[in-house]
């Protein structure tokens, strides 16, 4: 029956034809459902891509003004510092050049938290050791004063320590875009993801050179690449990569994706940390923003997308300066240059920088402060991720002038004391007195030590660093006591609460019997000061401690008397700033201001201040101080800054020879400097042969000027001639004294 | 012939997923950063936008200050020689009263902690910024800084007596 057979069998090709039908509708169901979710990720992620950019931190900017005591040779190193770079004439952004009268710069385009600042060219002309005059020869004329960019100090990185400095399509150099074209995608302006000429194109190049050359993915697909994918090399990544592409090009613009092109694509590595992007690259291999790269060093650039490593211009420098080479002659052959500038481009030599300025932190330590600070204010991840700039009170010369030192110093008191290399260890912090900003800060002798911040974290007794606290106290009374009030230095025996009798000795093992307050404290004598404690009560001086702002809980044992009590150098520079600053305690602070990541400000943290101590006695505390170092525990600073005197200090001991202290102050500037051993065994060192040589050395190296005795209101001074003592005190004139309660008697005291 | 087939219904539904999606050209995000300052705790006439000013309770005793021009700003009248000598400084100042007058006195207190730095010991300085503080209604800050401005003023009666002004209307005695 063939009529039937063949009706059977048409009708099982039709169900076949039917089942085929089934299947294909299936399977063009799931790939479009494929399709639909690969365009769905291309979406969400592509806009949704917010790099992780890290908070950046920038140093206090350095002011030049008219009558400024200033150098050419000066500005020219704080130039050096904010990245800039000497030329012939300062015609481009980030360049100098010195001329007989003074240094002209052509200043970068910089956001500060009161606006921005136009790129433009700066003239200043000195006479005598200062700034004579500031010009903008782009336009305003004389300014009165101007600010150099600040130094960037640090990065506070996200997790993966990805690190980016964004550059808009805009900014991007036309240059660089016509050398990616070049080498990487010519046909991108016109194609739709992928390009199959490019795909031909390169493989008959490859075939005809022999060598794997070229690529032939497209600018698109290389994003879609770095972007979404798994880095392996499989058919089914490929077919991936291909049709997103597509979908990317068709939902968004050429130049969107050029610019998030030029934003990702990678472009070296230090340590932990990859380079990211032109405009992070720009900083890391020269040192400058991206709009100020030269044309060859666009092209070196562009060359390394092929392989960063590979091209490395710090490892492989002739094989980077070959591929750069081969950039700029496809750019020439492509007609995206001239050939004087072909030629000029290859005559340059690869000029990058001498280091990557690129690093995580130049003053960790400092950093780990600023890092405290902010996380009162903000979660970590926004300073991790959002790109915040954070402008601190960091005067980046002194910080690096006192690494630099501390350094020099612990290694000389290592060999004088026969101590191990390494024994030693240290903290420093330095503050301007009347803004309480912290100037620089060292938290261990390494400057480049991230570990634990002794500044910030090492609780150590302070020793006599606590004394000056014990006579303010008494001196807050100025009816019972003045300066030349008597105190007796003899044999003193306390009863302490377990029933135990607690006896002080004095440094040099004798009693000075009857002394002045000022001789006793200029001289650090322990048994005058728990003497002079236990009269005006402990609990009078733990008041005063915590209105210094010494912070934690103080347990009222005598023994606080003498410095038993343990605090951070950080808390200590608190104390002494209030004490420095006539009694009005600000509290010590590293940030300015916070900007967002395109330059608007966010935050600004004002000056804050209150009169914790009282000005007058305050100063009189102030007075003695100096009187320690000009013939007291202090004097050991004659011989290191005598041009500096006079100035405030005092030093500190503590058991043992445990902990060597210096606190000091002149016109200005606090500064406190703490040695000891992270084991606690002895250091053999005093606070006068130890933190105080440190402390004299650090100074030295600094702006620092002497302190103003001049009272203050409601302080006047006393000519020692006339009173009893007067021919034992001759050595202290012009004795200050509280208005209204002249000293007319004394309880006696041997100046000696 | 298969593979045609699928090939041309893979190219369609491309196309139809193409299509039918919401074809809108979606902003590159990644710069925009999110307003950090919406997520932070308050603190008084600290967070501040550019152009708009921090005021808090004092906004009302900042318009009732009393006379014209710089007197009424500064507190007492000053010859500008007075104030200081160094450019720079009367330049901050000159800022300092340009954002007054335009209702930003943050990047007024701006300009005078700039001109601190450069004269951390000039009184009119500190004065100056206690005015400031008390017209931003911080009246503790006021005190304090009219307090350590008298403590630099000991030739300058007159600075001394606009403190003590100051200090009285911050509605507090000067010797806690």
């Amino acid at each position: 029956m063939p009529g039937k057979r063949s009706r059977r069998s048409s009708k099982s090709r039709a169900g076949n034809k039917f089942r085929y039908v089934h299947i294909l509708i299936i399977l063009v169901c799931i790939l479009a459902a494929y399709v639909l979710w690969l365009d769905y990720r291309v979406q969400v992620e592509f806009a949704g891509k917010r790099w992780s950019l890290p908070a950046r931190v920038y140093a206090s900017p350095a002011e030049i003004y008219a009558g400024q005591a200033q150098t050419a040779d000066n500005i020219e190193k704080l130039l050096l510092r904010s990245g800039y770079r000497k030329a012939s004439s300062s015609g481009q952004p980030g360049y100098y050049s010195r001329t007989a009268s003074g240094i002209d710069f052509m200043q970068r385009e910089f956001h500060y938290w009161d606006g921005r600042q136009d790129a433009r060219l700066v003239r200043v002309r000195f006479r005598d050791g200062k700034v004579r005059e500031i010009r903008d020869l782009s336009g305003q004329g004389a300014l009165p004063l101007a600010r150099i960019e600040p130094e960037l100090i640090g990065r506070i990185y996200p997790d993966n320590f990805e690190d980016r400095i964004l550059v808009s399509y805009d900014d991007v150099p036309p240059a660089l875009i016509r050398a990616l074209l070049a080498v990487e995608d010519r046909n991108y302006f016109s194609h739709i993801g992928i390009d199959p000429r490019g795909v031909l194109r390169a493989l008959y190049h490859n075939i005809l050179k022999r060598k794997l050359e070229q690529g032939g993915s497209t600018i698109t697909q290389q994003l879609v690449k770095n972007f979404f994918l798994s880095p392996e090399r499989t058919l089914t990544r490929k077919i991936n990569e291909v049709v997103m592409a597509c979908l990317l090009e068709r939902r968004y613009g050429k130049e969107e994706i050029l610019e998030a092109y030029v934003n990702e694509v990678y472009l070296g590595q230090q340590g932990r940390r990859s380079v990211h992007g032109f405009g992070t690259a720009a900083e890391f291999y020269f040192a400058r923003p991206l709009n100020e790269l030269r044309l060859d060093q666009i092209a070196l650039l562009a060359g390394m997308v092929k392989g960063a490593s590979r091209y490395n211009p710090r490892r492989h420098a002739e094989r980077a300066r070959q591929r750069r080479d081969l950039v700029l002659d496809l750019m020439l052959r492509q007609g995206y240059l001239d050939e004087p500038a072909w030629r000029q481009a290859r005559r340059q030599p690869l000029d990058l920088s001498a280091r990557p300025r690129w690093v995580s932190g130049k003053h960790p330590a400092f950093l780990q402060l600023v890092r405290k600070q902010l996380l009162r204010d903000y979660a970590i991840g926004d300073l991790r991720n959002k790109g915040l700039r954070i402008f601190t009170t960091l005067d980046a010369e002194r910080q690096e002038s006192t690494e630099l030192v501390l350094q020099r110093q612990l290694r000389r008191l290592e060999r004088a004391g026969s101590l191990g290399p390494g024994t030693l260890q240290a903290a420093s912090i330095f503050v301007q007195t009347s803004t309480g900003a912290v100037l620089s800060l060292a938290g261990d002798r390494n400057a480049e030590y991230t570990g634990f911040n002794r500044a910030l974290n090492a609780r150590r007794p302070i020793g006599s660093l606590v004394k000056p606290f014990v006579y303010y106290t008494a001196l807050t009374d100025p009816r019972r006591y003045s300066l030349v009030s008597g105190v007796s230095d003899t044999d003193i025996s306390v009863r302490l609460a377990d029933g135990t009798f607690w006896r002080p000795d004095n440094y040099d093992g004798r009693n000075h019997g009857q002394v002045s307050l000022l001789e006793a404290l200029a001289r650090s004598y322990n048994k005058a000061t728990v003497r002079l404690g236990r009269e005006i009560g402990l609990e009078q001086v733990i008041d005063t401690l915590y209105k210094a702002g010494a912070g934690d809980h103080i347990e009222p044992f005598p023994s606080l008397l003498l410095g038993s009590l343990e605090l951070t150098p950080f808390q200590v520079s608190q104390l002494y700033q209030t004490l420095a600053n006539g009694g009005f305690l600000v509290p010590l602070n590293s940030i300015r201001e916070v900007l967002d990541n395109t330059g608007n400000a966010v935050k600004r943290y004002g000056l804050d201040m209150r009169q914790a101590l009282q000005g007058e006695a305050a100063f009189l505390t102030g007075f003695m101080m100096v009187q320690a170092v000009n013939r007291g525990t202090g004097r050991g600073l004659r011989r290191i800054i005598p041009e500096h005197l006079p100035l405030a200090g005092k030093t500190g001991t503590t058991n043992n020879l445990r902990d060597s202290w210096f606190a000091g102050f002149g016109d200005d500037i606090t500064g406190v400097v703490w040695l000891g051993r992270d084991d606690n065994l002895p250091t053999r060192l005093t606070g006068a042969t130890g933190a105080l040589q440190v402390w004299g050395n650090m100074v030295k190296r600094q702006d620092f000027r002497s302190i103003d005795l001049l009272p203050p209101p409601g302080v006047g001074s006393l000519d020692t001639v006339g009173l009893p003592f007067a021919g034992a005190c001759a050595r202290f004139s012009d004795i200050p004294y509280v208005l209204g309660f002249r000293p007319r008697n004394t309880a006696g005291g041997s100046c000696r | 012939m298969k593979k045609k087939y699928l090939f041309s219904l893979l190219i369609a539904a491309l196309l139809v997923c193409g299509g039918c999606a919401n074809v809108r050209q979606a902003p590159v995000e990644e710069r925009q950063v999110p307003d950090t300052a919406a997520g932070l705790p308050p603190e008084p006439a600290a967070q501040v936008a550019p152009g708009k000013p921090a005021r808090d309770e004092g906004d009302e005793q900042w318009e009732e200050l009393p006379g014209p021009g710089r007197a009424a700003e500064t507190g007492i009248p000053a010859q500008p020689g007075q104030v200081s000598e160094n450019p720079a400084v009367l330049a901050l100042l000159d800022d300092t009263d340009l954002s007054v007058s335009r209702g930003n006195p943050e990047a007024a207190a701006g300009s005078l902690e700039r001109a601190l730095r450069l004269e951390p010991k000039n009184p009119w300085l500190w004065h100056r910024l206690a005015v400031l503080k008390l017209g931003q209604g911080n009246r503790r800050l006021a005190i304090a800084l009219a307090q350590k401005s008298n403590s630099l003023a000991a030739g300058h009666p007159e600075l001394r007596r606009a403190n003590a002004d100051l200090i009285e209307r911050a509605g507090m005695p000067e010797h806690q």
